[in-house]
C-alpha cells in the first residue's frame, strides 16, 4: 500500500486529513485532532459529500451509512479551498492501493488547494502567497527527510507557483479537473502516477525552500506596495491565522494579523473570559513602536518577524482580541476608548 | 360564603408548587447582595448570555426550578419522562414533531452523534438543549446550526448530556 499524506493548504498552515470513517449518522461532519469539536466548515461538508448537491458520493458510492466523518489535524477556517483536498482524501480512502498517512511515514506528501464544482472542474482559489509561507516551515523537513510532495492547484494558481520557481523535491501539477488529479495520485490505470525523482542533497533543498518561499512572500508584498494610494477611510481589520472566528486550545499560538487602511498607530487588548484586560500591543517587547502602513498585513505575534507571541492558557471559554487605530499616537483606555478610532474585535472561543 | 373542595390527591402537588413559588418571589425579593429579577433570568432563557445567572442555575436549586419553569412556557419542544423503560443504552425520545436521539460513532468509541430531528421542516430548528435529569441534575447545550430538519453534534459519551441522556426519565427542552 502506497501511504499517501493529504495537506489541505491554509493561510494558518497546512492541515493534514488525519482519517475518514463513514458514519451511520444523518450529516457528514469534520472534526479536530479526533475530539468532538466539530469545525464550521462541517456544513459545507456535508453538502460536498451528500448525493444531489455534492460530489463525492456520487463518485465514489454508493455507500451503505449515510455520512462521514473527517478528521483534521488543524482548523480549517472559512471559504471552499478545501474541496480539493478533501477530493483526494476520499479518492485515497476508497482506493485498493493507497492509504492515507501522516507525515512521518508518508511515501508521498501531496499539498492542495482549490474548489471542485459539480463537474468536476477545478476551481482557483486566493491567497496563494500567505498559504505557501504558512507551509514553508513544516514543508522544508520533509524535504531533507526526501519525501517527495506535490503542490496541486487550479490552473492558475499552478502557474503562479510555477512562476516562483519551487525548489527541488516539490513538483507543481496543474490541474484542469478532477480526473488530472487521480493521474496524480495514480488512480487512474492508463496514466502512469507522477512521482517525482528523489533528490540526496537535502538540506540546500530545504534552504531553496525556504528561499522559494520568501521570493513568493516578496512578490505578495511587491504587489501590495505597486498599488495606487487612494484616499479611503481609516479602518482597521483583526484576523488569525486560523481565520475570523478561531477555536484556539490551551497551548496553541496566537498569530494575530491587523491590516489597516490608512497609515496608523495601533492598539490592542486582550479580554478574558473573567473580564480581565490586559494590552497586547505596544507592549515591553515592542523596542520600537511605529505606525502601520496601509494595505498591509501585520504579523502582530507569533511571525517569524513578530516580536513576541501569545500562548494560550487557562480561563477557558469565549475571548477576544479588540483593536484600535487612530491617525495620531495616544494612549486608549480599552474600558472607555474614544469615539473617533477605528476599531476591529477578533473573537474566539479558548477551550482546555 | 363559597365553599371549596380541595382534591386530595393534588394536595402535595399544590403544596410543592406553593413551595416553589414562595421559594422564587423570596429570592426576587430578596434585597441581599445575588438576588436574581425574574426579567434576568427570562434573558438568559431566551439565549442571553448571563454568567451570574448561569452560575445560580448550576448551584441554586430554587433558581434552577424557575428556570425550568419559564424554560417549559419558552421551549419550541419538549419531551417528558418517558412512561417504558428501554434496553437500549441510549433510548430514542419522542416528543411532539421531534426526536432526539444518540448514535454510537464508529470512528471514536468514546463518542457519540447527538440527532435532533423535526418532522416538520417548515418550524425553526432548536438552538439548545436543556435536560433536567433526577436528582435535580441538569445540562444545557448550544447547538450548531441544523439543516433540513436535523441538528446533529458529537458528544462525549462520559459528559452529563449523554449520561442524561441515557436515562429515560429526563426531561428534554429544546429551545
Amino acid at each position: 500500500m502506497r501511504r499517501i499524506a493529504i495537506l489541505i493548504a491554509t493561510t494558518g498552515g497546512p492541515v493534514l486529513v488525519d482519517r475518514i470513517t463513514p458514519e451511520p449518522a444523518p450529516q457528514s461532519m469534520v472534526c479536530l485532532r479526533r475530539q468532538s469539536d466539530v469545525l464550521p466548515i462541517s456544513a459545507d461538508y456535508d453538502d460536498f459529500v451528500r448525493p444531489g448537491s455534492g460530489v463525492i458520493m456520487r463518485e465514489f458510492g454508493p455507500y451503505e451509512e449515510g455520512a462521514f466523518r473527517l478528521d483534521v489535524s488543524d482548523v480549517i477556517g472559512t471559504g471552499l479551498s478545501w474541496q480539493l483536498g478533501v477530493f483526494a482524501a476520499h479518492a485515497i480512502f476508497e482506493s485498493d492501493e493507497h492509504v492515507l498517512s501522516d507525515l512521518e511515514t508518508a511515501d508521498q506528501i501531496i499539498w492542495l488547494t482549490g474548489t471542485v464544482d459539480y463537474d468536476l472542474n477545478v476551481g482557483d482559489v486566493d491567497h496563494m502567497a500567505e498559504k505557501v509561507e504558512s507551509s514553508a516551515l513544516m514543508l522544508s523537513e520533509y524535504i531533507t527527510k526526501g519525501t517527495p510532495i506535490i503542490f496541486a492547484a487550479g490552473q492558475e494558481n499552478a502557474k503562479f507557483l510555477e512562476d516562483h520557481q519551487p525548489p527541488q523535491g516539490i513538483t507543481v501539477v496543474s490541474l484542469e479537473n478532477t480526473n488530472d488529479l487521480l493521474k496524480v495520485l495514480g488512480l487512474v490505470k492508463e496514466v502512469p502516477a507522477q512521482a517525482p525523482s528523489r533528490n540526496t542533497s537535502f538540506w540546500p533543498m530545504a534552504v531553496l525552500a525556504l528561499l522559494a518561499v520568501g521570493a513568493v512572500f516578496a512578490y505578495s508584498q511587491q504587489e501590495t506596495v505597486s498599488e495606487k494610494t487612494e484616499e479611503v477611510a481609516l479602518e482597521i481589520d483583526v484576523t488569525s491565522d486560523r481565520g475570523e472566528n478561531p477555536i484556539f486550545f490551551y497551548g496553541d499560538y496566537l498569530n494575530l494579523w491587523v491590516e489597516v487602511t490608512q497609515e496608523a498607530w495601533v492598539s490592542c487588548f486582550y479580554k478574558q473570559v473573567d473580564g480581565t484586560i490586559f494590552q497586547l500591543y505596544p507592549n515591553d517587547k515592542v523596542v520600537e513602536v511605529q505606525s502601520f502602513s496601509p494595505k498591509h498585513k501585520h504579523v502582530l505575534s507569533g511571525g517569524n518577524n513578530a516580536t513576541f507571541a501569545i500562548q494560550f492558557g487557562p480561563p477557558a471559554g469565549k475571548e477576544e482580541v479588540r483593536c484600535y487605530a487612530s491617525p495620531n499616537q495616544i494612549d486608549i483606555d480599552p474600558e472607555n476608548p474614544p469615539h473617533d478610532v477605528a476599531v476591529d474585535v477578533l473573537r474566539f472561543d479558548l477551550k482546555p | 360564603m363559597n365553599k371549596y373542595v380541595i382534591d386530595l390527591a393534588l394536595k402535595e402537588v399544590a403544596q410543592a408548587h406553593f413551595v416553589d413559588q414562595d421559594n422564587a418571589r423570596s429570592l426576587m425579593n430578596s434585597h441581599a447582595e445575588g438576588s436574581l429579577a425574574a426579567s434576568r433570568i427570562y434573558r438568559y432563557v431566551m439565549g442571553g448570555q448571563d454568567d451570574t445567572v448561569a452560575k445560580a442555575v448550576r448551584e441554586n436549586l430554587s433558581v434552577r426550578r424557575i428556570y425550568r419553569e419559564l424554560l417549559a412556557k419558552t421551549s419550541a419542544f419538549y419531551i417528558p419522562e418517558a412512561l417504558a423503560a428501554s434496553t437500549e443504552e441510549y433510548p430514542e425520545r419522542h416528543g411532539e414533531g421531534c426526536l432526539v436521539r444518540l448514535q454510537d460513532s464508529r470512528a471514536q468509541a468514546d463518542q457519540v452523534y447527538l440527532i435532533i430531528e423535526v418532522k416538520d421542516q417548515r418550524r425553526d430548528l432548536p438552538k439548545s438543549l436543556t435536560l433536567f435529569g433526577v436528582e435535580d441534575k441538569m445540562v444545557s447545550l448550544d447547538l450548531p446550526a441544523g439543516r433540513n430538519g436535523v441538528v446533529q453534534t458529537i458528544i462525549d459519551r462520559s459528559s452529563l448530556a449523554a449520561v442524561l441522556l441515557a436515562d429515560p426519565k429526563t426531561e428534554i427542552f429544546l429551545r
